[in-house]
This record gives C-alpha cells, sequence and structure tokens, in this order.
C-alpha cells in the first residue's frame, strides 16, 4: 500500500467508492422490490376482502330471493335469486383462493340450499305446504350455516389483510431505516477513504513541502521524508540529492571563507610585521641619526672647549695684567694733572671690566658645553653622593632650555616643589640626570602637544617637579598636565622603540633606557599613573642605600 | 732651587698662556718652562739635557702623530721616576682610565684652572723660599 502511486491510489479510491454506491443502491432496490410486492399482496387481499364482503351480501339478497321465489313462485324473484347466485358465485370464485375447501362446502351447501327451496316452492305450489315449510325449514338451517362460514371466511381474510397491512408497515419501516443507516455508512466509508487517501498523499508531499522550504531557508540536516508514494519517493530521492550538494557546496564555501581567513590573517600578520619592522627601521635610523649627531656634539664640544680655554684664561690673565700695570704704573700715573689720571684709572676700570665680562661668559659657555658633553656622551659612571632637588633643578633648566631652543613658541609653567631636608644619596647623576631630562621632556612635549591641540589658547601647560623623603627611599615626582597616555599603551611605555611620536621626533629609547637606569642600575622603581586629557605623572623611587645590581651600563648614544 | 717644566701641546697659544700664567714665579725663579710642539719633539727634548732639573711633564692627549696617551707610556718607560700630568679637553671615563692605568700622576681639564694646577705642582716640589 505504502508503495501504491497517486494514480493507483486515486483508481483504487474511486473503484472503492462507486463500490460503496453499487451496493448501497442494490440494498435500496432489494427493500425497494420487497415493498413493492407486500403492497401487490395487500391489493390483492385487499379485493379478496371486498369480495368477501360482497359474496356475503349478494347471499343475503340470494337467500332473500330463493325463499321469496319458493314462497311466492313468481318468476320475477327467480331471476332476481339466479342473479344473485352468479354474483355469489362470482364472489366465492374470487374468494376460493384464501380456503378453496371450505368455499367449496360453502358452494355445496348454497347448491342444497337452493335445491331444498327449490323442493320447498315445488311443495308450496303442490299445495303441500307442511312439506314446504320442513324443506324450506332445511334450507334456513343451511343459511344459517352458510351465513356462519362467510363470516368466518371475511374474519380470516380481514385478518389476512390486517396482518399483511402491519407486516408491510413494519417492512417499510425497516426499509427506510436501512436506507437510512446504509447511506449514513455509505457516506462515512466514503468520506474516510476519500481521507485516508487524500492524506496518503498530502502527508508526503507536506513533508516534501517543509523539506523544500527549510533547503529554502538554508537548513540542510533535516531528515529525509520517508519514501512514502512512489512518484514522492523520486521526488524525495532527487531532493535529497539537491540537499547533498547543497551540503557539499555549503562545505566547500565554508572551506573557501576559512581559506580565505587563513590567507588574510596571515596577510595581515605580514603586513603588521612589515609595519613593526618599517617603524622600528625608521627609529633604529633615528637612533643612529641620534648616537652621531651625540658624537658630532660630543666633538664639537670638545673642539670648543679649546679655544675657550684661551679665552677664559686669557681673559683671566689680563686682569691680573691689568692689576699689575697699574701697581707698575702707579708712579707714574701719580705724576699726572688730575684729569689724566682719572681718564687712565677710567679707562683701566673699563678694560678690566670687560676682561671680567670676557672670563664670566666664557664660562657660562664652559658650562653649556659641559653640559652638552655630559649628555651626549655620558659621564663617568661613577656613583656619587649627589643632593637629587640639586639634580632635579639642573635637568629642569636643561631641558626648558632645550625646549625653548627647539620651539620658539614653547612655554610652560615650572612648579617645583622640593623637599629641602633630602640628605644627598649615592646615585650616577649622569645617568640620573639623563633620566629625569627624559621625563621633563616628555611632560613638555605631552602638555605642548595639548596646547597645540586645544585651539582657544586657554590652556596653560604645566610642568610639575616634587621631591620627598621617604626614609629609606627618595621619591621624585615628575607630573604634566597634557594630553594623557591611553590606558593600552601605558605597559609599551618601557618597551625599547615604542614612541607615540611622530618618526623623527623621538627614538622610543628614552623610557626604556630611563626604566633599565632606574631599575637596574639604581635598584630602584618607575612607575607612571595618567589620565587621557588630563595629567600624567612619573615616578621615581630611588633607594638610599643601593644593593648592588649589575655595574652600570655603558652610557650610550643621547635620547 | 729652579726647577723646569716641559708643556707639551700642538697649540702655539698654549705656551703663551703657560707663559703669562707663569712669569711671576718664572720671574721669581721657581719654574723655567719648556715647551714641546709634538710628542717626537717631547722625546726629543728628553733625550737630550734639560737644565734645571725636569720635576714635571704636563702633555696634551689629543695631538697629531703620536698621541699624550701613546707619549705618556713612552716616557713612563724611560723615566719612571718622572711624573706626568696629562692635560686635556676631553675629561671622558674612558681617557681618564688609560691615563691612570698608564700611570700619569694626575689628570686636568681644559680649560685649565691654573690655581689648582699650581697647587699640584707644589705638591710635586716645593719651590725654594
Amino acid at each position: 500500500m505504502s508503495q501504491l502511486s497517486i494514480r493507483a491510489r486515486l483508481i483504487f479510491l474511486s473503484t472503492l467508492l462507486l463500490a460503496i454506491l453499487a451496493v448501497s443502491s442494490a440494498l435500496l432496490t432489494r427493500e425497494l422490490a420487497r415493498d413493492s410486492q407486500s403492497l401487490a399482496e395487500e391489493a390483492t387481499l385487499v379485493s379478496v376482502v371486498r369480495s368477501a364482503n360482497s359474496a356475503s351480501k349478494h347471499f343475503g339478497d340470494f337467500k332473500y330471493w330463493v325463499i321469496d321465489s319458493a314462497v311466492t313462485q313468481l318468476a320475477r324473484s327467480q331471476q332476481a335469486a339466479a342473479a344473485a347466485k352468479t354474483a355469489l358465485d362470482s364472489d366465492l370464485k374470487a374468494i376460493s383462493a384464501v380456503d378453496p375447501g371450505l368455499v367449496a362446502a360453502i358452494g355445496t351447501e348454497v347448491d342444497t340450499m337452493a335445491e331444498q327451496a327449490g323442493q320447498a316452492g315445488a311443495a308450496y305450489s303442490s299445495d303441500d305446504s307442511a312439506g314446504g315449510n320442513a324443506l324450506l325449514e332445511q334450507a334456513k338451517s343451511h343459511v344459517l350455516n352458510i351465513d356462519g362460514e362467510i363470516d368466518r371466511i371475511v374474519d380470516r381474510v380481514e385478518q389476512q389483510a390486517v396482518a399483511r397491512r402491519d407486516a408491510s408497515t413494519r417492512q417499510a419501516e425497516l426499509a427506510v431505516k436501512l436506507s437510512i443507516v446504509g447511506g449514513f455508512g455509505a457516506l462515512v466509508l466514503a468520506l474516510g477513504f476519500t481521507a485516508l487517501t487524500v492524506r496518503s498523499i498530502t502527508y508526503p508531499l507536506r513533508r516534501m513541502e517543509q523539506s523544500m522550504a527549510s533547503i529554502t531557508r538554508g537548513e540542510l540536516d533535516f531528515p529525509l521524508p520517508p519514501a512514502g508514494v512512489r512518484e514522492i519517493g523520486a521526488m524525495t530521492r532527487t531532493l535529497g540529492m539537491l540537499r547533498d550538494s547543497l551540503i557539499e557546496r555549503d562545505r566547500l564555501e565554508r572551506e573557501r571563507q576559512r581559506a580565505e581567513a587563513e590567507i588574510r590573517e596571515a596577510r595581515d600578520a605580514a603586513e603588521a610585521a612589515l609595519h613593526d619592522l618599517k617603524a622600528a627601521q625608521a627609529n633604529l635610523i633615528q637612533a643612529e641619526k641620534m648616537a652621531s649627531l651625540g658624537q658630532l656634539t660630543a666633538g664639537i664640544a670638545h673642539e670648543i672647549k679649546n679655544p675657550l680655554n684661551f679665552v677664559n684664561n686669557f681673559a683671566g690673565l689680563s686682569v691680573e695684567l691689568l692689576h699689575e700695570l697699574r701697581e707698575t704704573a702707579s708712579p707714574a700715573l701719580a705724576a699726572l694733572d688730575e684729569d689724566k689720571r682719572a681718564e687712565a684709572d677710567e679707562v683701566i676700570e673699563t678694560l678690566t671690566g670687560n676682561l671680567e665680562r670676557i672670563a664670566e661668559h666664557g664660562k657660562r659657555a664652559d658650562n653649556i658645553v659641559k653640559s652638552m658633553l655630559t649628555h651626549s656622551r655620558g659621564g663617568s659612571g661613577a656613583r656619587q653622593s649627589v643632593d637629587v632637588n640639586a639634580l632635579v633643578e639642573e635637568s629642569l633648566n636643561l631641558a626648558y632650555h632645550g625646549a625653548r631652543a627647539q620651539d620658539q613658541n614653547f612655554n610652560v609653567t615650572l612648579e617645583r616643589a622640593y623637599d629641602k631636608d633630602i640628605p644627598p644619596i649615592e646615585l650616577v647623576p649622569q645617568d640620573m640626570t639623563r633620566v629625569f631630562l627624559n621625563l621633563i621632556g616628555n611632560g613638555f612635549y605631552a602638555a605642548n602637544k595639548r596646547r597645540r591641540e586645544t585651539n582657544n589658547g586657554a590652556f596653560e601647560p604645566v610642568l610639575a617637579v616634587a621631591t620627598r623623603d621617604l626614609g629609606e627611599a627618595v621619591e621624585v615626582r615628575v607630573r604634566d598636565n597634557g594630553v594623557g597616555i591611553p590606558a593600552e599603551i601605558r605597559d609599551k611605555l618601557f618597551q625599547p622603540f615604542f614612541t607615540t611620536k611622530p618618526t623623527g621626533e623621538g627614538t622610543g629609547l628614552g623610557l626604556s633606557i630611563s626604566y633599565d637606569i632606574v631599575t637596574h642600575e639604581h635598584g630602584g622603581a618607575i612607575k607612571v599613573a595618567s589620565e587621557v586629557g588630563a595629567f600624567t605623572e612619573f615616578t621615581v623611587r630611588l633607594p638610599r642605600r643601593f644593593v648592588a645590581g649589575r655595574t652600570p651600563a655603558e652610557a650610550s648614544g643621547g635620547s | 732651587m729652579t726647577v723646569s717644566i716641559l708643556i707639551i701641546d700642538d697649540e702655539p697659544d698654549v705656551a703663551e698662556l703657560f707663559r703669562q700664567r707663569f712669569r711671576r714665579e718664572a720671574r721669581q725663579g721657581d719654574y723655567v718652562l719648556h715647551f714641546a710642539f709634538s710628542a717626537a719633539e717631547a722625546l726629543e727634548r728628553l733625550a737630550g739635557d734639560i737644565e734645571p732639573e725636569l720635576i714635571v711633564i704636563l702633555s696634551d692627549i689629543n695631538m697629531p702623530g703620536m698621541d699624550g696617551l701613546a707619549l705618556l707610556r713612552e716616557i713612563r718607560a724611560r723615566r719612571p721616576d718622572l711624573p706626568v700630568m696629562m692635560v686635556t679637553a676631553y675629561g671622558d671615563d674612558e681617557r681618564r682610565r688609560r691615563a691612570a692605568e698608564y700611570g700619569a700622576a694626575d689628570f686636568v681639564t681644559k680649560p685649565i684652572d691654573f690655581d689648582f694646577l699650581k697647587e699640584r705642582l707644589r705638591e710635586l716640589h716645593a719651590p725654594s723660599a
């Protein structure tokens, strides 16, 4: 059944419906036939009853006319008796089928009665009235019998008719019931089979439709509907192949996408690496430039030192020589007149002042050169007992003047909060100066950057330095109100070559070297706190007593 | 007693500077200043007699030809008794270290602080009253 085709199902259904129709029709036809037969029988019985009643009446006429003719001997009575007899015979014939024996007996008795009446009539004619009377009496006794028998027949026929009528009525009721039940049953059966057949076709079709909808939605992991009907089975197999090819296509698509993603990832990684390499290369080039610039600075500084040596020394000497000249020439000067002597004294004074100024500015130049040398080449690398406040102040001034020299528009408010009670501390001054220069320089940069980004000139860059004696350690804070450092790059700050400055402005080495100097060389700690758009604060903590970590690093290029 | 000082520097003005700075001492007869303008000349001078007694050599480091440190080793080899003070514009660690290693008596950076230098000289040789 389950493998039958839709056509077979429909043919089967039609056949079944026709069969149901035929059976119910046959059933009704049979019932109707039965009804019509009983109706015919009933009609026959009705005519029999009528004949019986007619026989009773005709017998009444007959016995009247027979007795009358016997008494009167009238021809008219005899004729009427004969006519009644004929009608009676006809009636008896009609009902003879009901009880032929009884009808025959009645006929015989009627004949006997007619004969006796005739005899009585003959007796009367012969004036034998006694014999006539006796015969007539005999005939009358027959009359009673016949009346009774006819009545019996009438009763019987009536009874039969009633029975037949009742049976017919029952049969008709039965037929109605049967036809109702049969029709209803046929309807139910027909509906049931139709529903079953339709369902057997539509159910797999609906399953198929759902599967197709799944595919349309892109859901491929549905179970294939069972291959029920043959045509649908073929469709299911085709659908299965479609699904399998879609699954395969999806798998290939996913593989392709994965491969693409991998390629993209690899490309991105390569690009990022290239970018990093380029940045590192740029930084290295910058570092190299800075290193060679540092060397150049050192070379220039030394070359300037030599002529400065002469300027300073000869200036100083000249002051001494002028003193000697004045002493040596004092008698001669005294001999001069007032005006001339005053003039000579004034010239000598002015000369002395000029020379002192030359010596003073020479010393200033010498200090600048010394600073340049200190910070381009590094110093002795030796630990010295140093006043931290003085070191920070020196760094602050150097950084400030350096920044001013680089950028005419640069300005910043410096705030100092030195703890005056800090005792001298052992450190490598050149290296620590470098650290402070770095931190202060970065602070200047950040504060100035914010000033440039804040277009309305209302922003005032501030850089604050503070020192504090912590007993076992000394703390130096460098705080700026600049752009701040985003949290995500804070942990990269101390990595070598990490810089946020444009290429050429920073080497990315400053904080890395500072970190090295503070933590490794001095056993201290350097920390950063920042809020974007608000401030950045570096805290350097230097232990008073240094626990030897490693030998101070050979100072490399400036940063 | 008058003693001699040999000053070696490739810059001629150094000689003039020293002469002026030491003119009083020279006048008083404490020191006689001798000058050489290269390491080679200095060694030549040392090979001959320097009168009066040479008590100290002051040498520059950066010089064309043989430099001050090489000269220092040379002098130390020939005259271990003779103190040599290095005078240089380059006050870096490396030069200091090497100068000390080669036996320099002192390391003076330019510009020369003559008061300091004279003090050091007095320590080396007490001048005659």
